[in-house]
């Protein structure tokens, strides 16, 4: 072994392995891949007669599980944990969606959408490794970005507040797909832009951005990407006492066209959204049907659920993305909602670890970029399933049902575990140049 | 399977699959817990074992010791502890210039400074932007001469490091 | 970089602290309103559970089956009617009509709905038959109650709650006019479904004296042996206070005057107490409170909440202008003075237990909030002992017992129109009787006069629930 040539004192060998080797993972795939088995086994059974595709994903996800990661560790150190956490919350969507509804067709296509899902997910983890930051192309991605983000205006919006594109029988959201992106263009500007002129360009598409989904009445995605530019502008330029001027000054303009919003056009519906939110059992508006609902399907699953399949969850509107969150305290109880909180919590740190550990300031802003609009996603749909914010319409990474969304998570998943082959990488080669024919020290 | 059935079965299952679900999750916790005492004893040790250069730092006037600073891939160069490499009592601001060594040269974007040239053989040259240095140039910054030169590293057994795409199979230890 | 990293450090760190913020909201959101949230006629979970699971039995507190589930979907009641008319509104409805009533406002537990860590769902599903919901053992007496609603005249309307000081336990509740919770189809007066007790807020008149009284110990050094003048009249900011029967009580004491309940008095006491310290001793007493009881459904009473202004300020003081309070409320006032100033949480469920007997949650008692020192509150009792011995209150006096009867009693005018019945009034409690700590309010609409109204049915009422041993 390795330590050996690094130390001849046995008792420093056996402190440098204990440091340097991560914590055996097997337990932990093997817990996901008993979980995904042993839900879809018992969904497989609901009705009665046997459901075949049910069944087929009872034996293809955990298998999925660990051809995947035996396939990417292959080829890519990656951080596993991350990936076996990401496949849990893929996987936990298809239960919910199978168990929720009484109809399989939702749970069947969230789980033909995890092929596509895990292809995205290899292509992230092909991004940073592509990609160092300062290539011309990311520059010229923006105004592709703009003309995509624009796309919606051509087509007809269904719903006040979605930014849908609509292609014969298949729809897609922009706004989700080009998250990634993003992270992308924004690590790139601010890792290597080191003067104020230089960041200006990159604000200036960034509230152009959030512009165009205003006007698109997307007011969970506009306040998701002012969070993530905000976020990545302070951590990479440092100037976090700016960046809190801007919340500010940001707050206090959304305030104000939060109080006049009933006067503008179309934009009616904050003012109901807040009504409902600060009381939402007044039943004075036909929409709070909904927060009532989920608060209810909340409140039902006492510690342990109320068995898989047996929940009502399927009364409350939009529950397969909106209230999904809901879904899973019915389902399967409290406790086991603390834990899926915990989970993502768990996503962020370890995200932003590899963006600690990154050698270039490139990768360790798109790490972070990548942890920090997962984990704040996540807080502003459970906030609203609780009514503790406004419901946004923004969904729960990997776990909500839908295309978009979950192409957007898998891609900036991949970008995170990208990172963290080549944080490993970079270890490893150190290490190795250390230990080889230099013995201790430089 | 009648629905009676199915009901006891879920029922009972309540218990396992949280159990399961919260199983999970501590264990991510504690793996991520002990991976995280790892990696910052390991950032800790990165300069010693990540350096990639050796920045030699002599003051302007001569009088006073050169000194000889590993560094690392990238990073930035000041006065004070909230830069990466630290040079005391030469003049320099407290965050003075960001320098990035990429293909054996030296890459460096002014953070606070507009005071820095070139001595020596390029000398008078007019700096726009970012500069490139090579080994063995000598730059002026604030009231010390810098200049670098690449440490010979042996080539790491398994991976051919190819600065624009990592091919490796990198296994981890 | 090293920046970099640092500010990373730092938003990894306040990204845990949130996520720990949400968790214990999560929590603490579930554990306090689940049970009001699953409760509401809009839950479905309710509505299936009705078609598939035997709801409980409701004991009243000497374990009477009250309502009960011999099997899925039907629902039987107790066979005397006095008792279904009297305890209608505790017990609730099927149909949802009641908003109070626990078969309404508990349903959950009735349907066993509430069962936190699914036990009792899975031994019940593993053992087969039909589900069973949870019993539900009430503190309220069936009999007591029976007898109060007797007391009442035939057609009046009105309320009265007994119940326990020291713990809190409402003892008896009657609302009338009541439904029948057996025939549901029967012809009922438009307001039978209200609970005059817990939802109905009337102006207290004089009963409200109590809490002035309290104020003016509490903030006016000395006035107990102050001396104030009645001339039957006083016209002040544009209001003019009328004492009871145009009687003028000349030159008294506060005793006397709250014995003998003389509003001009109390309105000049108001004026001197001050807007911000009445609504302050008033909101010690629980007005204004929004409160969220666990057991039982109470509206909120109100105190200088919407005026403060000096016409407002000297008619509060004898319960008059915007003051309200539900019966109840006022019976917790009575009891909390009794109790040394400590005011008990009201408690309508002794106990939830399972159907074959094991005991699932217990009632114990809460204290809701001290409304003023133990001895002021003494102080004011003693006042409320005379208001009885010699006072408007004599009729409350009880035959026969020999403990300490403390009361207010009150007539509160609803209109202007001088010509109009006054809601009779009394509110009261036994002082200091450790085996019979009784507080007791009763209201009469357009009963007239407090003391020949209320009191005598509060002395019956107190009577026989001695005689009862209610606890």
């Amino acid at each position: 072994m390795i330590f050996s040539r690094l130390s001849k004192n046995r008792k420093e060998a056996e402190g440098l392995r204990r440091l340097l080797v991560r914590t055996d993972e097997r337990p932990l795939e093997y817990a996901v891949m008993g979980f995904q088995a042993a839900c879809l086994i018992l969904l497989s059974l609901k009705d009665g007669a046997l459901d075949t595709f049910t069944l087929a994903m009872a034996f293809a996800l955990p298998i999925g599980t660990f051809l995947g990661l035996k396939l990417i560790a292959r080829f890519w150190p990656v951080d596993r944990q991350m990936y076996l956490l990401t496949m849990f919350l893929c996987s936990l969507s298809v239960i919910l969606l199978r168990a929720v509804f009484k109809s399989t067709a939702k749970a069947e296509t969230q789980a033909l959408y995890l092929l596509p899902g895990f292809a995205a997910l290899l292509i992230g983890i092909a991004v940073p490794r592509l990609f160092t930051g300062r290539e011309v192309i990311i520059k010229l991605a923006m105004p592709l970005f703009a003309a995509l983000m624009l796309l919606p205006f051509g087509f007809t919006t269904s719903s006040a507040a979605r930014s849908w594109v609509r292609l014969g029988s298949m729809q897609f959201q922009p706004s989700e797909l080009l998250k990634p992106a993003l992270v992308l263009v924004l690590a790139s500007g601010f890792s290597w832009e080191r003067k104020l002129k230089g960041w200006i360009a990159y604000m200036i598409f960034g509230a152009s951005l959030c512009a165009i989904l205003l006007v698109q009445r997307d007011l969970g995605a506009m306040l998701l990407y002012f969070m993530l530019i905000m976020a990545m502008f302070t951590a990479g330029t440092g100037k976090w006492r700016l960046s809190l001027l801007a919340i500010l000054i940001a707050a206090g303009l959304g305030v104000l066209f939060v109080s006049v919003s009933d006067r503008v056009e179309g934009f009616g519906y904050i003012a109901t959204r807040i009504d409902i939110w600060k009381s939402p059992f007044s039943g004075k508006h036909e929409e709070s049907r909904q927060i009532v609902q989920g608060l209810m399907s909340v409140s039902s699953g006492g510690l342990f659920g109320a068995g898989l399949g047996l929940s009502y969850a399927r009364k409350v509107a939009v529950v397969g993305s909106d209230y999904i969150f809901a879904a899973v305290c019915e389902e399967f109880g409290m406790l086991f909602a603390l834990a899926v909180i915990l989970i993502y919590a768990l996503l962020a740190v370890l995200g932003m670890r590899q963006a600690m550990n990154a050698r270039s300031r490139f990768h360790a802003l798109l790490a972070f970029g990548c942890a920090f609009e997962i984990f704040s996603q996540m807080l502003l749909i459970v906030s609203g399933n609780l009514n503790i914010l406004p419901l946004t319409g923004v969904t729960l990474p990997f776990v909500s049902e839908g295309g978009s969304s979950l192409m957007g998570s898998m891609l900036m998943m991949g970008m995170m575990l990208g990172v963290s082959s080549i944080n490993a990488q970079d270890e490893y080669d150190d290490l190795m140049r250390l230990t080889s024919g230099r013995g201790r020290g430089r | 399977m009648s629905p009676e059935t199915y009901e006891k079965a879920a029922v009972l299952m309540r218990y396992p699959l949280a159990v399961a679900g919260l199983f999970i999750a501590l264990r991510a916790l504690y793996m991520t817990v002990k991976d995280g005492y790892r990696a910052g004893k390991l950032r800790q040790g990165e300069l010693r074992y990540g350096a990639v250069a050796m920045l030699t730092v002599v003051p302007a006037d001569k009088r006073g010791k050169a000194q000889k600073l590993p560094v690392g891939r990238n990073g930035c160069i000041g006065s004070s502890t909230r830069s990466d490499v630290r040079i005391k009592g030469m003049g320099l601001k407290s965050r003075h210039f960001d320098y990035e060594i990429r293909s054996s040269q030296m890459h460096i974007s002014p953070v606070a400074a507009d005071d820095l040239s070139l001595l020596g053989k390029r000398a008078g040259e007019e700096i726009r932007g970012t500069l490139v240095l090579s080994p063995g140039d000598k730059l002026l910054a604030g009231k010390a001469v810098i200049s670098f030169q690449m440490l010979k590293l042996p080539k790491s057994s398994t991976s051919p490091m190819n600065s624009k795409v990592y091919s490796a199979k990198g296994k981890r230890e | 970089m090293k920046q970099t990293r640092r500010l990373i450090r730092l938003f990894s760190l306040a990204l845990c602290a949130v996520a720990v913020l949400v968790a214990v909201t999560y929590v603490t959101m579930v554990r306090t309103n689940s049970d009001r949230w699953l409760n509401s006629a809009q839950n479905v979970r309710l509505q299936e559970a009705r078609k598939n699971t035997r709801q409980g039995t409701v004991y009243d507190s000497a374990m009477t089956r009250l309502a009960w589930s011999d099997a899925v979907g039907e629902r039987s009641y107790i066979d005397d009617k006095s008792v279904r008319l009297a305890m209608s509104h505790t017990i609730g409805d099927q149909k949802g009509m009641s908003e109070t009533g626990v078969e309404n406002r508990h349903a959950t537990t009735l349907l066993g709905l509430n069962d936190i860590t699914g036990r009792d769902k899975t031994i019940q599903r593993l053992m087969g038959g039909d589900p069973v919901g949870y019993d539900i053992v009430l503190t309220v007496n069936a009999e007591m109650c029976a007898y109060a609603a007797s007391l009442f005249p035939t057609g009046s309307r009105g309320a009265l709650a007994i119940i326990n000081y020291k713990t809190g336990a409402v003892l008896a509740k009657v609302s009338l006019p009541a439904f029948d919770p057996a025939d549901m189809s029967a012809y009922v007066e438009d307001t039978s479904y209200y609970d005059r007790v817990l939802q109905y807020r009337y102006a207290p008149g004089s009963t409200f004296k109590i809490v002035t009284l309290t104020s003016a110990l509490e903030n006016i050094p000395g006035v107990a042996s102050k001396t104030f003048s009645c001339e039957s009249v006083w016209s002040f900011a544009g209001s003019t206070i009328r004492c009871a029967g145009g009687k003028a009580h000349g030159s008294i004491n506060l005793n006397k005057a709250f014995s003998e309940s003389c509003n001009v008095t109390f309105a000049k006491l108001a004026y001197e107490i001050g807007a911000s310290n009445l609504k302050t001793t008033a909101e010690n007493f629980a007005f204004n409170d929004n409160f969220l009881f666990e057991d039982i459904v109470l509206y909120p009473s109100g105190c200088l909440s919407v005026s403060q202004s000096v016409s407002e300020v000297i008619q509060t003081g004898f319960g008059q202008g915007t003051t309200q309070a539900t019966p109840l409320h006022m019976a917790m006032i009575a009891g909390a003075i009794a109790n040394g100033g400590e005011m008990m949480e009201p408690r309508l469920i002794r106990e939830v237990r399972r159907q074959n007997g094991g005991s699932v949650s217990h009632m114990t008692p809460r204290l809701y909030k001290r409304v003023t020192d133990a001895d002021t509150a003494r102080e004011v009792a003693y006042y409320m002992y005379q208001a009885v011995q010699s006072g408007t209150g004599t009729a409350a006096r009880i035959s026969g017992y020999s403990g300490r009867v403390c009361g207010k009693t009150g007539s509160a005018e609803t209109t202007n129109d001088k010509e109009a019945a006054t809601n009779a009034w009394y509110v009261g409690f036994l002082y200091g009787d450790e085996e019979h700590p009784y507080a007791i309010a009763v209201i009469v609409e357009q009963g007239g006069s407090g003391g020949s109204a209320a009191a005598p049915i509060a002395s019956k009422a107190l009577k026989k629930a001695i005689e009862l041993n209610l606890y």
